[in-house]
């Protein structure tokens, strides 16, 4: 009987041992997510959780194959580019009450890679493999389509083939094309391009330049520019798009005339030796862009200043994770819809406390709302004190209330360097004008050491050297 | 110890001052710029530790002192071996003490300056960097000329030779450091087919 005792007894310990290792090793996963500040990774808390998973459109539409592109409109519909299956699949936001679209204008889809709906309900479906983009009612009938641009710049030998596509208020169609982003207007006429990207500097290409024969050098193709791999027209008015362009930025925001304003960076991390690579984004309201990158199957979660506010997803095979993120779309709660190109599946994942905290101080802060900018960021510290945005946060509300002590700081603690060096700035003006007596006396006491200082060192180098000669005589 | 009276000569007179060094040659010991050198380190440290935090471009929190002073004293080191070598070559007439004792000395405006700026720089922010780094700037060209002065002066040698025995010294000073790389290199990989190779005997043998 002892013996049987003092074995369940052993079995016991040992299990309870397992059971808390593995949960505490889970907990450690599945509760933290990261954001990177000067090139160090902090902890967070899970930006965003798994809700559930679309993998059919209802039982007669079926699942997607290949799916290219995602959409959610104002009214909260889910259209979905299923591009391996030629169709277009609308449906609400739980994959339920779907239909299909599957043809414009009598002609069947082929390869729809695209597709944008604009806030009244118009459906614009880039069909690349029929060179064209097609416009659609609410209701999924056709409307009229808009095919080659018609125009003498582009050319006998173009190419038409939109692979995605956006279409502003004003009615200017964009599309991408490789590099650029071309425009055209209603009427079907090229409007120019816009948002080239740049070729990275080379050094190796520099030297093949420089020192390879004629011969050689005809032999060599050269570099072409980054294509482009998505854009989106956000809430904002403002186009945001995705490339592999490391010199000017691998996220781009263009106004009306093209130029991007977004800070240029580097986005995202390495992963296994390979370069981040972003496939898709959305952009919210509030003006968080999310992207995805298809490298290292995280998403990267940016503010207006390019900020990092956090890095969740990854490759995994655990709800919340990715075997390659390929489509992103995010509707009005904040929720994101992550299509697995491998998995072939939505997950949508709704963001935590925190994370919503961190949006709303920073959509209160750009609006002017400081003060409830201020009780937010501190909220975000209550849940992670290590969190260095919220100092940054912190430290501009501070700056605004003219508390320039205190935005100094915090953003020593944040390791903001500029930030520091403004508030110092001013606290010392704001010191010299309350002190301007005594500042203007210190500074011309200093002003007369240092000339003492000098002469003295002068007189006493000078003393040295004799006191040195005379030694070296009497020795 | 009468060396170290030419610390503050060297400010204001630099030449007299390598010229008296050269002229009591015979009297050289290394203790001199070996406290020369600790005060430089010494200043160093209390530079890093008191300079402003938006101007200092050191990261306090994560440095290892040790390193951060070492790589000082490397620099240091290895210009003076390389000095002694090319002037060797190069008809020149200093010993390597006599060496040292003026790359020493020439370190002396760091010394006493570098601590001074890093209490000046509190009074700066990052708008007022350009003035701040232009300060300690002329420190370092101030330093520089001392290391000009002393090869000239010590070593009886035109402007010109001056020049090239400097060119000279700074690029067989990052030749040696190649070298001294190459070698870790090497050695590193000797060593890890060393180590390999025992692993695999190491297992022949167990199986």
């Amino acid at each position: 009987m002892k013996r049987v005792l003092l074995i369940a007894c052993i079995f016991i310990m040992i299990s309870t041992f397992l059971v808390f290792h593995a949960s505490a090793f889970a907990a450690d996963e599945d509760t933290y997510d990261y954001t990177i500040s000067n090139s160090k990774r902090y902890p967070i808390p899970k930006a965003y959780t798994y809700v559930r998973t679309i993998e059919l459109i209802d039982n007669d539409i079926g699942s997607f194959d290949a799916v290219d592109d995602l959409f959610i409109d104002n009214k909260g519909r889910l259209y979905i580019a299923d591009t391996g299956n030629n169709r277009i699949i609308i449906s609400d936001l739980y994959g339920n009450n779907g239909f299909v679209v599957e043809e414009a204008d009598g002609i069947p889809f082929s390869e729809p890679r695209g597709i944008f709906v604009d806030s009244e309900g118009a459906i614009f479906v880039a069909d690349t493999g029929n060179s064209r983009i097609a416009h659609l009612n609410e209701q999924g009938q056709f409307v009229e389509s808009f095919g080659t641009p018609k125009s003498e710049l582009l050319g006998k030998d173009f190419i038409y083939s939109p692979s995605k596509v956006a279409v502003t208020d004003t009615g200017y169609i964009y599309s991408i094309k490789q590099q650029v982003l071309m425009r055209m207007d209603a009427n079907n006429e090229f409007k120019g391009y816009v948002g080239s990207t740049k070729i990275p500097f080379s050094l190796t290409y520099l030297f093949i330049r420089l020192f390879a024969s004629d011969e050689q050098l005809n032999k060599i193709r050269d570099p072409d520019p980054p294509s482009y791999n998505n854009f989106v027209l956000a809430p904002d008015g403002f186009i945001y798009a995705v490339s592999s362009d490391r010199a000017d930025g691998a996220i781009k925001k263009l106004n009306s005339v093209g130029n991007n304003i977004y800070p240029v960076k580097s986005f995202g991390e390495a992963y296994n030796g390979l370069p981040s690579s972003f496939i898709d984004l959305t952009v919210s309201k509030q003006g968080i862009i999310t992207v995805v990158d298809s490298t290292s199957g995280k998403i990267y979660q940016y503010d207006q200043n390019a900020d990092l506010l956090a890095v969740f997803g990854g490759h995994g095979n655990k709800n919340g994770s990715f075997a390659y993120p390929k489509c992103i779309a995010e509707d009005d709660d904040g929720n994101m819809y992550i299509y697995d190109g491998t998995l072939n599946k939505i997950q949508v994942l709704a963001p935590t406390h925190f994370i919503s905290l961190v949006h709303d101080a920073l959509h209160t802060y750009s609006y002017g709302n400081y003060d409830a900018a201020e009780k937010c960021w501190r909220e975000v510290l209550k849940i992670s004190e290590t969190y260095k945005l919220a100092y940054r946060g912190l430290g501009s509300w501070a700056y605004k209330m003219q508390d320039y002590e205190e935005a100094m700081r915090l953003y020593r603690i944040e390791d903001n360097k500029d930030g520091y060096s403004k508030a110092f700035t001013k606290n010392l003006y704001r010191l010299a004008n309350q002190h301007f007596l005594i500042v203007v006396i210190a500074l011309i006491a200093v002003l007369i050491l240092a000339f003492v200082s000098v002469k003295l060192l002068s007189r006493l180098s000078r003393y040295c050297e004799k006191v040195f000669l005379a030694r070296r005589e009497t020795k | 110890m009468d060396h170290l009276l030419l610390a503050i000569t060297v400010l204001f007179h630099p030449v007299d001052t390598f010229r008296m060094i050269k002229r009591d040659r015979s009297r050289l010991t290394i203790l001199p710029s070996l406290i020369l050198i600790g005060l430089m380190l010494f200043a160093r440290v209390i530079y890093i530790l008191i300079c402003h935090y938006p101007l200092s471009l050191v990261d306090r929190e994560n440095m290892v002192l040790w390193q951060e002073l070492a790589s000082y004293l490397i620099v240091l080191f290895s210009f003076v071996v390389m000095y002694y070598a090319c002037t060797s070559i190069i008809g020149g007439e200093v010993y390597s003490r006599e060496a040292l004792l003026a790359v020493s000395l020439s370190t002396v405006p760091y010394t006493i300056f570098m601590p001074i700026l890093g209490a000046f720089s509190h009074l700066m922010g990052k708008e007022q960097a350009g003035i701040y780094y232009g300060l300690i700037m002329s420190v370092w060209v101030w330093v520089m000329l001392l290391v000009i002065s002393s090869v000239y002066t010590m070593n009886s040698y035109s402007p010109a030779q001056t020049v090239f025995v400097l060119l000279c010294t700074v690029i067989s000073v990052f030749i040696f450091w190649a070298v001294c790389m190459l070698i870790y290199a090497l050695c590193n990989q000797v060593l890890g087919f060393i180590g390999n190779l025992l692993q695999e005997i190491r297992i022949r043998f167990s199986i």
